[in-house]
Order: structure tokens, then sequence, then C-alpha cells
């Protein structure tokens, strides 16, 4: 910005040594001030009407009369400057103090999360890998209550049929010693006719009517086994 | 031309605006932490509570159990589902004619039976058991609607437990004539054996009991308005008469 030439440059060209080609006239407004009011002593006229050796004029006194105000004023602003530095500095310090202890403490608690995440996506390839299990297993166990079941039902089943089996045995059984009994007796019937004078009429006809009750008793059993047979297991 | 008073003032007040500056600093930091865990952390609460029970089945196939009719020439199977720790539902032609019921869980335990007793008004039937159930759902308040998803938990031709869907359709009166009232009609896949199963709602409460299907594979329900009148008419169930003492 070293060529800046401009109305409001704070530098401005370089002006001439001479009284000057600054007239009381000017008119920019930030050098008007000392031209207008080149002292602030009501009586020193020549300020106003020699503009050209204002500058030259010795010091006004009332501004060796504030200074000692300022520099106090000053003195108490730097104090109070460096006591505000000294503290953000202390501030600035302990915050950094705090900052790496929690830094510290923050990396510590990383790495545990680190360790934390890895054993957490093993336990859940784990719980993956028991969900698993256990969903087999409840098909198995499914399974195998099924087969009890239907191992209960067939041994029912076996169970009847043996009933059943037992039945029919006894009354073929029956039907059998009723026959034999009925051919027996038939058989000394038969013996007893061969020979039917030796025998008293009533008592062969009375034997007769056993015979047929005998052979009425194997008729019947027989009904029944038929009855057994046709009813089957499960009538 | 600023004068010195209001100049002292400027200074006072640049004074007083500093000192309040540093009256706005946050305050020094305080010693570092030991330990920046917290000692209680909250505990999540579980989305869904899973399949959470000793053997990881489900409530509704605990309950399920299968009944083996052994008459005295005959052999039949059903399902039922417990209501309490001691006492299941069923249909009444499962337990008919029976000279012993056999009840065995969804895991293959068998439960042993102290007493049945059938309804007269609907195909319902209660039996007491010896040693306790798995478990026992709720019964649902009213009967579903048509169109409500039901699932049908049970033991279809006595074979493996299993568990079918379906939606209700309407009701109906009884096409069997065993029911007072009306029944449930559902396309829910059902089959011999399947009678007394539980039909559930889609928060596995009981909303009927399956008793029937027709030829084109609909299931008839008792409804659980229907089985919650009976249960609570003490007379409505009389004990079942045995086929051994006919």
């Amino acid at each position: 910005m070293t060529s800046a030439t401009g109305p409001h440059d704070p530098i401005g060209p370089p002006r001439p040594a001479g009284p000057s080609s600054w007239s009381d006239t000017a008119t920019r407004p930030d050098d008007a001030a000392p031209v207008e009011h080149p002292a602030t002593h009501p009586d020193d006229r020549s300020a106003t009407r020699h503009p050209e050796h204002s500058h030259l004029a010795p010091p006004p006194a009332p501004r060796h009369r504030r200074r000692p105000w300022a520099v106090v004023v000053l003195s108490v602003l730097l104090v109070l400057v460096t006591a505000l530095a000294y503290y953000l500095w202390v501030r600035t310090v302990r915050y950094e103090e705090y900052a790496a202890g929690i830094e510290a403490q923050g990396r510590a608690i990383g790495t545990e999360l680190a360790t934390l995440r890895t054993q957490h996506d093993g336990t859940l390839a784990e719980l993956a890998a028991v969900n698993e299990q256990l969903t087999t297993a409840q098909s198995r166990i499914t399974q195998l209550a099924d087969e009890k079941a239907q191992v209960g039902d067939d041994r029912e089943v076996q169970r009847q049929l043996v009933d059943y089996q037992e039945r029919i045995s006894q009354a073929a059984a029956n039907v059998a010693s009723a026959l034999s009994t009925c051919i027996d007796a038939q058989n000394q019937l038969i013996t007893y006719l061969e020979d039917a004078a030796a025998y008293d009429p009533a008592d062969l006809q009375r034997f007769k009517s056993d015979v047929q009750g005998v052979c009425n008793a194997a008729t019947v059993a027989n009904t029944e086994l038929q009855r057994q047979l046709a009813a089957g297991a499960t009538g | 031309m600023i004068r010195p008073t209001a100049r002292r003032t400027a200074l006072g007040a640049a004074a007083v605006l500093l000192l309040a500056g540093c009256g706005v600093l946050p305050p020094m930091p305080g010693p570092v932490p030991t330990d920046l865990v917290p000692s209680s952390a909250p505990v999540p609460t579980p989305s869904s509570s899973g399949n959470l029970s000793p053997d990881g089945f489900d409530a509704a196939q605990r309950m399920a159990v299968r009944i083996r009719n052994v008459g005295c020439n005959s052999l039949s199977t059903g399902s039922g589902f417990a209501i309490d720790e001691t006492t299941l539902i069923t249909n009444r032609h499962v337990v008919a004619d029976s000279a012993d019921l056999q009840l065995s869980t969804y895991d293959g335990r068998d439960v042993a039976v102290t007493a049945s007793s059938t309804a007269a008004l609907a195909d319902l039937a209660v039996v007491r058991t010896a040693d306790p159930l798995p478990s026992a759902p709720g019964l649902a308040d009213a009967d579903p609607n048509p169109g409500d998803e039901v699932t049908v938990v049970g033991y279809p031709q006595g074979g493996q437990l299993t568990v079918t869907s379906g939606q209700v359709i309407g009701a109906t009166t009884d096409p069997l004539n065993e029911n007072l009232g009306q029944v449930l009609v559902t396309n829910a896949e059902v089959e011999p054996g399947s009678s007394g199963s539980a039909v559930l709602d889609a928060e596995g409460h009981v909303v009927g009991v399956v008793y029937a299907k027709n030829s084109t594979g609909q299931s008839f329900v008792v409804p659980v308005s229907t089985l919650r009148q009976l249960l609570g008419d003490e007379a409505a169930f009389t004990a079942s008469a045995s086929c051994t003492s006919g």
C-alpha cells in the first residue's frame, strides 16, 4: 500500500517544506482541526492570523498539566493488563494440564472400549452360534418328543393287539375244549348205542341230551370266537 | 475537544470494562477427574422379549399338550392347552370313551391325569393333571374379529408339535350341531389330531379352541367367549364317562 495516494491515504504525498500550500480553507476534515483551531489559548491571536507559524509555537501549557494523570491511569491499566495476562497464562497452563489428563483417560477408555468392542463382536458371534445350536436343539427336542409319543402310541396299539390275541386265543381254546368234550361225549354215545339193549333207554336218552348240551356249548364258543375275529383288534 | 473529566470517565470506564471482562472468564479448571466412567450406567431396555424361556421354546409351544385317548378297543390322539398349572382345555370328543388319558408336553414329558369333565353345550372338556404344566397363556377378553391374524398350536395327525397361522373368516352356526351359539371360521390349516388346539391372537392370548374342519380346508373354532362362559359355570362340566364303566 505504499503507492496509496488517495484522499484517505493516512500518510499522503510528501508535502513541501515551506510555509506550505496548505491554507486555512483546507477541505479535508481530518486535517482541518489543527488549522481551524491551531491553539486552545484564547489570547493567542497570531495563531489565527498567521497559521503558517502555528506549528512552530510552543506546546500549550494544559498538555503538561494532564500528563501525570494520564501516566497514572495508563500505569494502572498496564498493571491490570499485566495481571490479566498472568492470570490468562496460568489459566492456559492449568487447562493444558487438565486437557492432558482428560486425554490420557480418554485414550485409556478408548483402548478399553476397543477391547470391549472386540469382545462384544466375539460374544455376538458366539451368541449367533448358540442361537443356531438352540434352534437345532429345539428341533431335536420336538422330534424326540414326537418319537416318544409315536412309541407310546405304538405301545398302546401293541398292548391292545396283545389283549386281542389273548382274547382270541382264549376263545379258540374254549372252542377247542368244548369241541373235544363234545367229540368225546359223542363217541361215548356211539358206544352206548352200539349195545343199546344193555342199557336203560331212559338213561341213554338223558346221556344223549347231555352230549347235545356239550356240543351246543362248543357251538357257542365257536360263535364267540367268530365274533372276536370279526371285531378285530379295535372292535 | 474532550474535557479532562470526560477522559477520566472514559479511562475509568475502560478499567471497569477490563475488570468486568475478567469477571466473565470461565473459572479455573478443577482437578482432573480420577475416573471418567460413571459408576452407574443406564440399563438399555430390550426392544423385544424374544423367546425368553428356560429352554428357548415360546409360550405358545410350552402350553400345548398332546392327548392320547386309549379306549377299550381304540386309540386316538388330540391336542389341548393349559389354562393354569394343573388344568388344560381340549375338546369333548378328544376325551370321550376313554379307558385312559395320557398327556405329554412339548418336550416329551408325560403328565398324569387326575380327572376329566366335559361340557354338554359345547365341544369342550377340562382335564385336571397331577403334575404341573409348563406354561399357561391368558384368555383373551373378547372374540377375534374377521380378518384378525390367528395362530394354531397343536399336534395334527398326532405328529410333531406344529404352529400354523391364518385369519378369521367370520362366524357361523355349528355345522356339527355340537355347540350352542355361533362358532368361528378360520383358514388356518388343521388336521385330525388338531382338535383341542389353542387358537391364539397376535398377543398370544387364547381366542378359541379348534374342534372341526371341512373339506375346503376351513377350520371351526369354539370362541373364547363360549369358553369363558362355560368356565364360569361350575355346572357346565360333568365328569366324562369311561368306556370301561359302560
